[in-house]
């Protein structure tokens, strides 16, 4: 349910409404206030999105597993901005991954979401609302099933991930600064059988205002 | 100027508005507030994807995309991160032929790093676009690009007077009209290209063009069979939702391509909708298709926790065929919103 009881914009023209026109509780609720929030609520950023052209050839691996029990990284993204609703918490993130393991052995790709340099905390803890697992047996290439599909940063992660940029005020301006929260999107591998490895070869994270 | 744009979603008040009462001065402002941080919140034109380009020499490496960006955006942050079989320099240029910038390479996963590099634009503007960048390889070591991206900085605050279409939020006072003030806003609302559009859903671009000549080491590549073949499969798509009864949106679609002779087509497969109209090719050089491929596809359920029609991904692969003997070549895929 969106923050705006129609779920949709409501369309009009914008020029039949003059400076002096008075702003009736029509013009405010439907047609400013509410498409405005959904608007927002659409305002998602897709983050994340690639698939290899050759799966089999062209993928990401990792590092040599010494325990099944340590999620080793795979591939991160570039740090995306995140944004914040208007309580303050950020967008849920649905995401999806693509892969396969060497051998028919259960494998897990484990999704993180986190600020900079934090996703190593979150490979660790499956159950977090960072994090998202996908396990495969299957040596074929292929997008993972997974029962969820969001990830969420905390209230932490938002105090964490701000990042204060310096930009300009306008084309050739002045230098001022603006505030943003940043985050990456992270793929661990962890396995059941030291001599199955795992082979990313997709991944995908978009915004979602959520229910 | 106060057309400033907040970092937190502001929030309209539409509750605030009663058929019985006058609408409120800070109403408006509050509406105001939201207006701008939806047009001045920036946008990712191209999300994080892996190129996974792999290559050992110092000759230049081309990257094209074609995308549609915000008219407000004034800076553009670019982040590569790369890993090599020993710690070397590349080079970078924003966009290809400027001034390269030296930027580190590690040699492990585990201190690999977004190099982060900021291009300021001489002009704004939404039209669709061409944007590049060039990586040099410093020595022969072994080299692969793991991620590019590029998103627009999100603005401290707008312009009244021209299309970035600010809300000057100070002159919301008792007894000053409140719909003079909101001009701007209600331009965009009544306009969805204007305002929260998706400057690019999907970005996937190798080399088409490496040392300064055409290089077919990258591309996808197609021989002629008459099928439709992968160029890559399966990306999920969701549009965002407009009218409220609607359950599909467009995507607007761009390739670079050629062939070695005689034509080919290019089209987009949505797992949900099925496939686009193709557009054909028969340039023999790398160049964007000159029209776009488009298609609707799924929009956001906002029903739904995860927002996806039906609890499944749509998912859009992109296809070519070439019709006669001889190659087809893909070297990019650009998707952005209508």
């Amino acid at each position: 349910m969106g923050a705006s009881p129609h779920e949709g914009r409501i369309a009009f023209a914008a020029a039949q409404f003059g400076a002096d026109f008075p702003h009736s509780t029509h013009l405010a609720k439907s047609l400013v206030a509410e498409n405005l929030e959904h608007i927002a609520d659409q305002i998602g950023h897709a983050c994340v999105g690639w698939k290899s052209p050759n799966p089999t050839t062209q993928f990401f691996t990792h590092r040599a597993h010494t325990s099944t029990a340590q999620p080793l990284l795979i591939w991160e993204s570039d740090p995306f901005h995140v944004t914040l609703a208007a309580d303050g918490t950020p967008y849920p993130l649905r995401v999806d991954a693509a892969g396969f393991a060497t051998q028919a052995q259960p494998v897990t790709f484990r999704l993180v979401v986190a600020p900079p340099g934090r996703s190593i905390r979150y490979a660790h803890t499956p159950t977090a609302e960072q994090v998202v697992d996908c396990t495969t047996s299957s040596t074929s290439d292929g997008w993972l099933t997974h029962g969820d599909t969001l990830v969420q940063l905390s209230a932490e992660d938002v105090v964490v991930g701000l990042h204060r940029f310096g930009t300009i005020d306008s084309v050739g301006g002045d230098p001022i600064t603006v505030d943003v929260v940043r985050a990456t999107l992270s793929v661990w591998a962890l396995t059941s059988n030291l001599s199955a490895a795992l082979r990313l070869t997709g991944c995908y994270a978009q915004e979602y205002v959520g229910l | 100027m106060t057309a400033s744009v907040p970092l937190i979603r502001p929030a309209a008040r539409p509750r605030d508005v009663f058929a019985s009462d006058p609408v409120r001065a800070l109403t408006g402002q509050e509406a105001g507030k939201l207006a701008n941080w939806c047009l001045g919140l920036g946008t990712p034109l191209i999300p994080s994807y892996a190129p996974i380009v792999t290559v050992a020499s110092t000759s230049e490496l081309l990257f094209q995309y074609r995308v549609r960006p915000r008219f407000q955006a004034l800076q553009r942050l670019w982040q590569f991160r790369m890993r090599a079989a020993d710690p070397m320099e590349v080079s970078i240029e924003i966009p290809s032929g400027a001034t390269g910038i030296v930027a580190p390479v590690s040699d492990t996963r585990e201190t690999a790093f977004s190099f982060g590099i900021v291009e300021t634009l001489g002009s704004q503007s939404s039209a669709e676009t061409e944007l590049t960048c060039a990586i040099t390889p410093g020595d022969t070591t072994s080299l692969t690009i793991e991620s590019i991206s590029c998103i627009e900085l999100p603005r401290a605050f707008l312009a009244v007077g021209n299309a970035d279409l600010g809300t000057e939020l100070t002159r919301f006072v008792t007894g000053q009209p409140i719909l003079a003030n909101l001009d701007n806003a209600l331009d965009a609302i009544a306009d969805p290209t204007l305002v929260g559009r998706r400057a690019s859903l999907s970005q996937w671009s190798v080399p088409a063009t490496v040392g300064g000549a055409t290089s077919t080491a990258h591309a996808k590549a197609s021989v002629g069979t008459g099928s439709y073949e992968t160029i890559y499969a399966g990306l999920p798509v969701l549009t965002r939702k407009d009218a409220p009864t609607a359950t599909t949106g467009v995507v607007m679609c761009k390739m670079l391509a050629w062939v070695t002779g005689g034509t080919a087509d290019l089209r987009l497969n949505s797992s949900v909708h099925g496939p686009s109209s193709a557009v054909n090719i028969s340039n023999t050089s790398p160049a964007w298709t000159a029209n776009p491929i488009t298609l609707a596809v799924d929009c956001e359920n906002l029903a739904a926790s995860d927002g996806r029609q039906g609890g499944v991904f749509d998912r859009l692969t992109p296809e070519m065929r070439k019709n006669t003997s001889g190659t087809v070549r893909v070297a990019a895929v650009s998707i952005w919103e209508n």
